[in-house]
C-alpha cells in the first residue's frame, strides 16, 4: 500500500496554510473534486441539519429549528415503545441472514464461474445470473406471491395448504433467499473483475508444483480476492439494520407481520401515515448511529486481522 | 502560450458556469400569477381522483364555475396513489393550494394551522348555509367547538344513505340446489358446504369459492372484511371512512369499548375457522392480494365462482350480478333474538363525506375562491360533478330531475365525471333517475332494513360527527393503534387460519389490556370525545 501512496512534499506547510496552499498548488485537481465535494455536502451533509427533529417537537408552521427541544424523549418513546423488542429482532435477524448469505454467494458463484474454461459460456452464464438483478422489487414479491400460491403456485404446489408467505417462521428465508437469488450474479462481477487479474504464471507455477483444482482456487484465487471481499464485507456493516423498505412492506400480510415489521416498515406507519416527524426521525437516528457502530467495528476488526479497511 | 491560458479560463468559466446555473434554476421558482393576462383573478384547485383520465379543463361544468367565480382555475390533479404519499409531506411543508378538494379532513385542520375559517364568509357562500340547514349532520361533522369550519362536507344525495357493507350471496345457485337463504351461522354453513360440494355452476371443476373472503390487513380492519359477522352477535360495526370501528372500537348503549377484546370477536374467529378448516374460504384468503379476491368476484364473466361475498351491491360481480341478491345478517345462533342483531352502519359515512374542500389561509383570491365553492355547492353544478356533464351525459328532466343516460353504465359513452370525489351538495328534493349503482345499493340495502331499525345511530354507532380534537390525543390514539393493531389483526389472522383460539385467547386478552398497549387509554379518549359530541347534540 505504502508504494501507491503519493509522496508528500518535504516542506509542506501544514494548518490553514496548509490548505490555502494545497488549493494553489492543485487547483487543477480540486476543480475536478469539486462537483463531486458539491454534491456530498449538498446531500448528504445539509440534510443533517435536519437531524435536530429527533429532539425536537415539529411543529410545520415554525419549521425545522422552531419546535420545542424535547431532549431524548422520542428514543425513550421507541425503547419503551411495546413494538421495540419485536421490531429491533426481525430488523437483525433479517438482515443478518442476508449480509451474511448475501456475501458469500457472490464469492461461491464467482470462483465456479472462473473456473468455466470457455468464454462463451462464462460470458452467457453471467448474463443470466446477472438478469434478475434489474427486475424491480414489486415484480420480485410479485412472483413470490405466485410462486407460493398453495395449489397453483410453482413451489406452493409442494408445499401444503397455506401459503409460506403466511407463515412467520419463514418470512426471513423466503427474503434472504430471494434476494441471494437475485442480487448473486451482479455482486460477483466485482470478484470476477478481481480474479481476471490473477497473474497466469502463478496457475502455472502451482500447477508444475502438482495443485489440483481446488487447491487453485484455496491458494490462488481465494487470497486474490480476500482484499475486496474485505473492503465489501466492511461497506455492507455500514447497512447492517437498513432493512430496505420495499420488499418487506410489500411482502407484509396479517399473517407473518409478527415476523416482518422491522425500523423502516414501523418508521413508515409512523411518519408517513402517522405524521408523527419528530419521532420517525428519533428512530432513524436510531438505525443510523446502530449501523455507524457495525461500521466502524467491521474496520478496526479488519484492519487488526488482515490490514484491509477503508480508512 | 497565452493562447492556451486562454482556453483554461475559458473551459473553467463552463465548467463553473455549468454548476451554477441548475443552482439557480432550483432558487426562483416560476413567478406566481395571481392574476391572468385578462385581469382575472386564478385560483389553484388540486383534487385528489381515482384515477386522472379524463382532465379536469375537458369537463363543461368547471367552465360554469368559471363563469360563477368570474375567474380562471388551475387545476392540480393528482391519483389517489400518488396523494397517499404526498399528504403527509405537503402538510409538513405547507405547500397547500388555495383550495384543495377531497386532500384534507378536519383532523388535519387540528394538527396543521393552515386552513381558512369557513364559517366566517359562510355568508358569502349561500348554497353552503342552504346545505348545512338542511342536513345539520353533515355541518356536526366539520364545526368544531368554537364554531371554526375549515373543511366543508360533500353530500351525494338520499339514494347512498345506505350502508356501505352487504353480504351479497349466488341466488342461481341457492335455486339450483334447492336451498333456502341462512338465517344463522350454522346455516349458512351447510349453504357453503353444498356450494362447495355440489358443484353449482355447473362446469364440473371443484372451483367454487363458497365464501371468497378479503383478507386482513396488518394496520386494522378495512371496508368489506369478514368481521361484519360481529353484527350478528349484536355489536354495531362501521367499516368504512374515518370511523373508529377500522381500529377495533365500538359504541353499545353510549359505551365506549374496544370488540378485540370481546368474547364475541372471539366467536367470529371460531366462526370463521371453522369456515377455513372445512375449505368454505380459499385456503390463501388471509395472504392473498384483493386483486385475487376482486378477480374471484368477477370471474370470467360467464360461470360464477364465487358464493358468497361482503362487497357493496350486485355490481361488485359486473356481468354476473344478475345471479347475486343481498343476504340477511344470518344470527350466530337460532337462539339469539332478532332485535339484538345489528348491521354495519356507515349510512352518513357513506353518503357524507367531512374531507370536501378545503381553502388555504394564504389563498391570494380569496373572494374569487369563495365564489367557485358557492358555484360548486349549486345542486345543477354538484349533479354535473358527480354524474357527469349535463345535458351530454345526464339529461335534466325538468325541475329536480335528472337522468344518467344508458350508455354510461355499459361503456358505450365515456361519462367524465368525478364521482365521489366531488364537492358539492345533491339536496334530497333532486332525484337522478337510471344511476344503477344506486339502485343496487338501495336494493342492497333493503335487505338490511329490519335490521338496521335495531341500531340508534347515536347510542350504537360512534357517530360520523365525532372527532378527536387535540392533537396530543390523536398522536396518543395513533402510537397505541399500531401497537394494539400489530399485535392482535397478527393473532387473529393466525387463529382463522390455524385455530387455537380456545387456547390462546385469555393471555391475547391480558397482553392486550395491558397497560403498556394503551386500549384503555384509547378507549377513554373515544369516549371522552363521544360523550362531548354527542352531549352537545342534545
Amino acid at each position: 500500500m505504502k508504494a501507491k501512496q503519493v509522496v508528500v512534499h518535504e516542506n509542506t506547510p501544514h494548518g490553514m496554510r496548509g490548505i490555502v496552499w494545497s488549493f494553489k498548488r492543485y487547483w487543477q485537481l480540486w476543480l475536478l473534486a469539486l462537483p463531486a465535494i458539491f454534491f456530498v455536502v449538498l446531500f448528504a451533509y445539509v440534510p443533517m441539519w435536519g437531524i435536530q427533529l429527533a429532539f425536537r417537537k415539529f411543529e410545520p408552521s415554525k419549521g425545522i429549528t422552531g419546535g420545542k427541544w424535547m431532549g431524548l424523549s422520542y428514543f425513550k418513546q421507541f425503547f419503551a415503545s411495546p413494538m421495540f423488542g419485536n421490531i429491533m429482532r426481525n430488523t437483525i435477524s433479517i438482515s443478518l441472514w442476508t449480509l451474511v448469505m448475501g456475501f458469500i454467494a457472490p464469492i461461491i458463484l464467482a470462483l465456479l464461474i472462473n473456473q468455466i474454461a470457455s468464454t462463451k459460456i462464462k460470458g452467457l452464464v453471467q448474463t443470466i445470473t446477472y438478469m434478475p438483478h434489474f427486475i424491480s422489487t414489486v415484480v420480485i414479491v410479485a412472483m413470490l406471491n405466485i410462486f407460493l400460491t398453495p395449489e397453483t403456485g410453482l413451489l406452493g404446489k409442494f408445499l401444503g395448504d397455506t401459503s409460506l408467505l403466511g407463515e412467520p417462521q419463514w418470512f426471513t428465508p423466503i427474503y434472504w433467499i430471494s434476494e441471494v437469488w437475485q442480487h448473486c450474479g451482479w455482486n460477483c462481477i466485482i470478484y470476477l473483475a478481481a480474479l481476471s487479474s490473477v497473474d497466469v504464471a502463478l496457475y502455472e507455477a502451482a500447477k508444475i508444483d502438482g495443485a489440483g483444482r481446488m487447491q487453485l482456487i484455496r491458494y490462488v484465487d481465494i487470497p486474490t480476492i480476500l482484499p475486496t471481499c474485505g473492503v465489501l464485507l466492511i461497506m455492507n456493516m455500514g447497512s447492517v439494520l437498513s432493512v430496505g423498505f420495499e420488499k418487506v412492506f410489500l411482502m407484509q400480510n396479517a399473517l407473518n407481520s409478527s415476523a416482518s415489521e422491522v425500523i423502516s416498515t414501523y418508521t413508515y406507519k409512523i411518519g408517513i401515515l402517522g405524521s408523527q416527524f419528530s419521532y420517525s426521525t428519533a428512530i432513524g437516528l436510531f438505525n443510523t448511529l446502530v449501523n455507524f457502530f457495525f461500521l466502524i467495528l467491521a474496520n478496526y476488526i479488519s484492519k487488526r486481522v488482515s490490514d484491509t479497511s477503508i480508512f | 502560450m497565452a493562447q492556451r491560458g486562454v482556453w483554461k479560463r475559458v473551459v473553467t468559466a463552463a465548467a463553473l458556469f455549468g454548476m451554477v446555473v441548475p443552482l439557480a434554476a432550483c432558487g426562483s421558482d416560476k413567478a406566481e400569477n395571481s392574476t391572468e393576462a385578462d385581469g382575472k383573478p386564478v385560483i389553484k384547485m388540486m383534487i385528489t381522483r381515482y384515477s386522472t383520465d379524463t382532465p379536469m379543463t375537458k369537463m363543461k361544468w368547471v367552465k360554469d364555475v368559471e363563469a360563477a367565480c368570474d375567474c380562471h382555475i388551475q387545476w392540480e390533479d393528482l391519483a389517489d396513489s400518488a396523494w397517499s404519499q404526498q399528504k403527509s409531506a405537503k402538510l409538513a411543508s405547507g405547500d397547500i393550494a388555495d383550495a384543495s378538494i377531497f386532500a384534507f379532513d378536519p383532523g388535519d385542520a387540528v394538527k396543521y394551522d393552515y386552513f381558512d375559517d369557513l364559517n366566517a364568509n359562510m355568508d358569502k357562500m349561500p348554497n353552503v348555509q342552504r346545505f348545512f340547514k338542511d342536513n345539520t349532520v353533515a355541518e356536526k361533522m366539520v364545526k368544531d367547538k368554537e364554531g371554526h369550519v375549515y373543511v366543508l362536507p360533500t353530500d351525494r344525495g338520499k339514494s347512498y344513505r345506505v350502508s356501505t357493507s352487504h353480504f351479497m350471496i349466488n341466488k342461481k345457485w341457492l335455486d339450483k340446489l334447492g336451498l333456502q337463504m341462512p338465517k344463522t351461522w350454522d346455516e349458512l354453513t351447510q349453504v357453503l358446504t353444498a356450494f362447495k360440494t355440489q358443484d353449482p355452476n355447473g362446469n364440473g371443476k371443484p372451483d367454487e369459492i363458497p365464501f371468497n373472503m378479503r383478507r386482513l390487513d396488518t394496520d386494522g380492519f378495512k371496508l368489506w372484511n369478514p368481521f361484519v359477522l360481529l353484527n350478528s352477535t349484536g355489536i354495531t360495526t362501521s367499516f368504512a371512512g374515518t370511523s373508529p370501528s377500522l381500529q377495533g372500537y365500538y359504541v353499545k348503549n353510549g359505551k365506549v369499548d374496544s370488540f378485540l377484546t370481546q368474547p364475541e370477536y372471539k366467536k367470529v374467529i371460531t366462526y370463521l375457522h371453522s369456515l377455513m378448516e372445512q375449505g368454505l374460504v380459499p385456503k390463501d384468503a388471509m395472504t392473498r392480494d384483493d386483486a385475487a379476491t376482486t378477480a374471484a368476484t368477477t370471474g370470467d364473466g360467464k360461470t360464477a365462482r364465487s358464493g358468497l361475498i361482503v362487497g357493496w351491491a350486485k355490481t361488485d360481480f359486473e356481468k354476473l350480478k344478475d345471479e347475486y341478491v343481498p343476504m340477511p345478517v344470518p344470527k350466530d345462533s337460532a337462539d339469539r333474538p332478532d332485535s339484538e342483531v345489528t348491521w354495519d352502519y356507515t349510512q352518513d359515512l357513506t353518503e357524507l363525506s367531512n374531507h370536501g374542500i378545503a381553502v388555504s389561509k394564504n389563498a391570494k383570491n380569496k373572494e374569487a375562491v369563495y365564489k367557485a365553492i358557492n358555484a360548486l355547492y349549486s345542486p345543477k353544478i354538484s349533479v354535473a360533478q358527480y354524474y357527469g356533464d349535463i345535458p351530454d351525459f345526464v339529461e335534466e328532466k325538468g325541475d329536480k330531475v335528472y337522468r344518467m343516460k344508458d350508455g354510461c353504465y355499459d361503456g358505450k359513452i365515456k361519462c367524465a365525471a368525478v364521482a365521489d370525489r366531488f364537492a358539492g351538495w345533491i339536496p334530497d328534493s333532486i332525484s337522478v333517475e337510471n344511476d344503477q349503482t344506486a339502485e343496487a345499493l338501495q336494493e342492497a340495502d333493503k335487505a338490511y332494513k329490519d335490521t338496521l331499525a335495531n341500531v340508534d345511530p347515536v347510542k350504537d354507532v360512534m357517530p360520523a360527527y365525532v372527532r378527536i380534537d387535540s392533537e396530543e390525543d390523536q398522536t396518543a390514539l395513533g402510537n397505541n393503534n399500531t401497537a394494539i393493531l400489530s399485535y392482535a389483526l397478527a393473532q387473529t389472522a393466525k387463529w382463522i387460519q390455524k385455530g387455537g383460539v380456545d387456547e390462546g385467547w385469555d393471555s391475547y386478552v391480558k397482553k392486550l389490556e395491558d397497560p403498556s398497549l394503551g386500549l384503555k387509554q384509547n378507549i377513554q379518549i373515544w369516549q371522552k370525545y363521544y360523550d362531548q359530541y354527542t352531549s352537545e347534540a342534545n
